[in-house]
């Protein structure tokens, strides 16, 4: 065994010493036989020629020798790579085309797969998670789009904790808020960069690293889980948290940070690959302690999960989950319409994005196999444009199934340098998407070209050589073989089942671009609709920003001053109009949600009995000029009043109906006195993929006192983002201590707004677009084939009379019954196909006959394009030139 | 190529049996593996360079040879083959086939 492997190395890897050393055996051996010889009696000289001749071919005998070695392939390989690459670099503009058509392919289909592969495939950090639930609370959607996914209030958290046994033990995570931290740096710049001055924190209970099963790599993690006061201001670092900001000092376990005025002491850092939840950079321990919930007792805030106790399934876990959901008679009354789930923790994350994915995978694949498709005629024609040569080979005796490798030789290796480009390309889209969450997903911050990316694509591209050689090979190996050196005649029934196989290849380009431009299409009509939607404010010109005011957590006097000043420094600035503080600003982070009651009546769906609530001062409507509908704006005797409210429309309309609302009285959870309202204002969008209004209710800002604020500047002229040093610096000056970050034009937030589908939507346009432009060049190329086939046909026919028109037509002709054939096929299997999108879709059916219209026109449009100039240049064939040749 | 009339080739697969066969006497090169397959067949069988040398692979190949270079009496280097465990264990299995074969083919061509 470990003989032939020594050999089997020893052969391979040194064959020019294999060569060397055979070739000294065999020079001892005939100088053994001429001794012999001599020995026997013959002269020197006969004895050595005897020898020779004994010997016969020494060539042939050296070549069987390395035949039988195993080595003869090696340089079959080595003649059909140097034939592949004269093959190159005799056609470059053909070799360029060729690999880039791939590598689009390629590119499109690594980067996907990375994405795939960091958000489905790689393993969560968690110790067998599939014993690990997701418990959540669902609400069906009333607008008909996927149900969401509620957070489980803290007492909700504390019954099942204690009552369901299916669980060894329950765990819960606040939603990742993002703190300002420490001094921050002077430059505004884009919303969507990570700044070093904030840190991503979540609240987790206590016991929640021992749940999902992970030590920490340095430290200790949280006390017992029943000891509120043990694990009061704890913090645990994240690994690349821990190395970008404490650059990887052990001795960071044990100092403190400072966050939201409160100071925690670090017990320990996670390894590298435990980041969870999802971007999570320093996890804080919380206590859920009951007494603090009893005024605001339905506050969604938790995302549960629970380790399922050995030997019992999660089938049997949902059930008890939802036996305790239905006898907690509490939950049913306030949460009616709604229902619990327990998916794995893998599917609770991975749900929604899951099909997006899926359905994007499914489009890169069919966007290379039209390159495939296009590289296959490709070669069929040049292999059409090489049969004399390949006929010429096969006469002289070379095999066919050396012909074929050495043709698929020469496929792979322009599959070989598309995946090279094609890797590069998919290495920085891969980067791009870690770095910036384009997408919305969930671990993108993993996604990368790991070795399993690598190899699939590598894979991928090594099929792609392989069917794209095999099928020209074949035909073209098969027609040499055939009609060999026969003349013309006999070529043209091959000729003409080569062409059809052609033809049907650009048919089928054809209808996969259908497919994929009519996906485009309706994504594009989905987000033009999203676009539509009235935003409520005037967004242009306003620059915002949020600001930590870096005042002690009890002096919500000195927060309310300092926010005051700060917007009176503000509105003193040239070039500004008006400027105003809440708590909130427009399409900004931090929403707080609350539930309400109305006294005296029954609400009509106690469920969504809830309101977003903003604490805005009195210049916050007219600085974004949202509309007041009804009552009036807050004045300056609103300021400190705790019981008024303004409500937008959608609230309106939605507890009052057809009633007046102003004058009406209600109450929000965690505010003690009811609300009066006083007004109604137009309904504006807030941070939602959704096109929903939120029902919202505005307080003064005076009532809210809150540590970070949110600044809203209306500038007279001008680039908002241009003032961003001069509020900074005002800020700073207003209230000594406060520091303003994620500075940034409002209108660059509501791009923000519709992020997810225009990003769909620009890769899948991305897609289309190469598509249809492969598809052209496909086209093209069986057309200019085609007359170049017929050059001699068309001159006869010029010769004999037949006009240029007629020609081109008959020409223009052909592309365009290849592009019909295609678009039928593609638009029936697009009104199927386009169904996959329909969670994705909004404002536009699957299968929309004006998409689907608009996109067979422009597909039509292309082949006319693609049949243009080969039909010219048939026109102007010269009839004598034409019967001349060949 | 000519051949001497009395010569014969060798039935494909049978000359690495015959080499094995040899080696089982010790280490040697292949004109002593050459020479000394010729002098015991009474010159009936004769291995050429061209066929002995591949076979010669080929059994490195499969592992039932190893060989090393190393002075020869007069001197002069050449390449030793050496029989492996593998291929003794080989040559066995294929010698007693061998003989089966043999004796059958014998006992049909007495009688015929």
């Amino acid at each position: 065994m470990l003989e032939r492997l020594r050999y089997r190395l020893r052969t391979l890897l040194f064959p020019a010493r294999h060569a060397r050393a055979a070739e000294r055996e065999l020079e001892f051996h005939l100088d053994l036989e001429a001794a012999q010889r001599e020995h026997e009696g013959a002269t020197p000289r006969d004895a050595r020629f005897a020898a020779r001749r004994q010997l016969g071919n020494r060539t042939a005998v050296a070549e069987s020798v390395r035949q039988a070695a195993g080595l003869a392939w090696l340089d079959a390989t080595r003649q059909d790579l140097a034939f592949a690459l004269r093959g190159i670099r005799r056609a470059p503009a053909f070799s360029i085309v060729a690999a880039l058509t791939l590598a689009f392919g390629i590119s499109g289909a690594t980067a996907i797969y990375a994405v795939v592969n960091a958000v489905l495939v790689r393993p969560l950090p968690i110790v067998k998670p599939d014993r690990v639930l997701d418990l959540e609370l669902v609400r069906n959607d009333t607008s008909g789009r996927a149900p969401a996914i509620m957070f489980v209030s803290v007492p909700e958290y504390l019954r099942w904790r204690q009552n369901l046994q299916s669980f060894s033990d329950l765990a819960g995570a606040s939603p990742t808020r993002t703190i300002p931290l420490g001094p921050h740096s002077k430059l505004p710049r884009p919303w969507w960069l990570p700044t070093t001055h904030v840190v991503h924190v979540t609240s987790v209970t206590p016991n929640y690293f021992g749940v999902v099963g992970s030590a920490p790599l340095l430290g200790h993690g949280f006390g017992p889980a029943d000891h509120p006061d043990a694990n009061a201001h704890l913090a645990v670092l994240s690994y690349a948290y821990w190395q970008r900001a404490f650059a990887a000092d052990p001795g960071a376990v044990g100092r403190t940070i400072e966050l939201d005025g409160d100071t925690y002491t670090i017990t320990g850092v996670m390894p590298e690959r435990f980041v969870f939840p999802e971007d999570t950079q320093l996890w804080i321990s919380e206590s859920p302690d009951i007494e603090q919930f009893k005024t605001n007792e339905y506050t969604f805030g938790l995302d549960v999960i629970g380790r399922l106790r050995d030997g019992v399934s999660p089938e049997h876990a949902l059930a008890e989950l939802r036996t305790e959901f239905a006898a907690d008679t509490v939950a049913v009354r306030v949460l009616r319409s709604m229902y619990v789930a327990a998916p794995t923790v893998r599917a609770g994350i991975v749900q929604d994005v899951a099909t997006h994915l899926v359905i994007m995978m499914a489009c890169v694949a069919v966007l290379l196999l039209i390159a495939s498709a296009n590289v296959t005629n490709m070669l069929l024609v040049r292999g059409a444009a090489r049969r004399h040569e390949i006929a010429v080979r096969l006469a002289l005796g070379a095999g066919r199934r050396r012909i074929v490798r050495q043709l698929i030789t020469e496929a792979l290796l322009l599959a070989g340098l598309a995946a090279v480009a094609g890797l590069v390309a998919a290495a920085f889209i891969a980067k791009f998407v870690a770095d910036a969450d384009t997408l919305h997903l969930p671990r993108h911050s993993l996604v990368s070209l790991d070795p399993s990316v690598l190899l699939a694509s590598i894979i991928a591209a090594v099929a792609v050589g392989v069917v794209c050689g095999l099928v020209p090979a074949l035909s073209v190996s098969r027609d040499a073989l055939e009609t060999t050196l026969r003349s013309e005649t006999s070529r043209h029934s091959a000729g003409r089942r080569r062409g059809s196989l052609r033809n049907s290849l650009v048919v089928c380009q054809v209808a996969m671009s259908v497919v994929l431009l009519a996906g485009a299409g309706m994504l594009l009509e989905t987000f033009h609709h999203l676009m539509e939607l009235r935003p409520g404010v005037s967004a242009d010109g306003v620059l915002t920003a949020d600001i930590d005011l870096g005042l002690p957590a009890e002096d919500t006097v000195a927060r309310v001053l300092a926010a005051r000043r700060i917007a009176e420094r503000l509105r003193a600035l040239p070039n500004v109009t008006d400027a105003s503080v809440s708590t909130t600003a427009p399409f900004g982070g931090a929403i707080s949600l609350a539930n309400l009651r109305i006294p005296g009546r029954v609400l009509p769906d106690s469920i969504n009995d809830y309101t977003l609530v903003a604490g805005v001062d009195r210049h916050y409507f007219t600085s974004l000029r949202i509309r007041v509908i009804r009552g009036r704006g807050f004045t300056q005797q609103d300021v400190a009043r705790r019981d008024v409210a303004i409500v937008n429309d959608a609230m309106a309309k939605k507890y009052f109906g057809d009633l007046d609302p102003i004058g009406r009285r209600f109450t929000v959870a965690g505010y003690a006195q009811p609300l009066e309202i006083i007004g109604v204002v137009e309904t504006t969008r807030t941070d939602s993929d959704k096109p929903l209004s939120e029902p919202a209710t505005y307080i003064p800002v005076a009532a809210e006192g809150a540590q970070n604020i949110s600044l809203v500047v209306r500038v007279t002229h001008g680039d908002p983002a241009a003032m961003a040093p001069a509020v900074e610096h005002a800020v700073e000056d207003a209230a000594p201590g406060a520091h303003p970050y994620y500075l940034a034009p409002l209108n660059s937030l509501m791009g923000y707004l519709a992020r997810t589908e225009h990003a769909y939507m620009m890769i899948l346009v991305g897609f289309a677009l190469v598509a249809l432009v492969v598809t052209a060049v496909g086209l093209y190329g069986v057309i200019a084939y085609s007359v170049a086939q017929r050059t001699r046909e068309i001159g006869i026919r010029i010769a004999l009379g037949a006009a240029p028109n007629t020609v081109r037509r008959s020409v223009a002709r052909q592309g365009i019954a290849v592009s019909l054939a295609g678009v039928a096929v593609g638009g029936a299997v697009s009104v199927a196909a386009t169904r996959i999108l329909r969670s994705m879709l909004y404002g536009v059916a699957p299968g929309d006959p004006t998409v689907l219209a608009l996109v067979a026109a422009i597909l039509v449009a292309v082949a006319l394009l693609a049949s243009w100039l080969p039909a010219r240049r048939a026109a102007a064939v010269d009839p004598l030139v034409a019967i001349r040749t060949e | 190529m000519t051949k001497h009339e009395s010569q014969s080739d060798i039935v494909p697969g049978t000359l690495e049996m015959l080499i094995l066969k040899t080696l089982t006497l010790g280490a040697m090169h292949g004109y002593s593996i050459a020479q000394h397959i010729a002098r015991l067949s009474k010159d009936v069988l004769r291995v050429e360079q061209g066929s002995l040398y591949p076979a010669l692979e080929r059994v490195q190949k499969k592992g039932w040879a190893t060989s090393k270079w190393r002075a020869s009496p007069t001197g002069r280097q050449a390449r030793y083959y050496t029989i492996t465990a593998a291929g003794r264990k080989h040559l066995g299995e294929t010698s007693s086939a061998y003989q089966r074969t043999a004796l059958a083919i014998s006992r049909i061509m007495r009688r015929a």
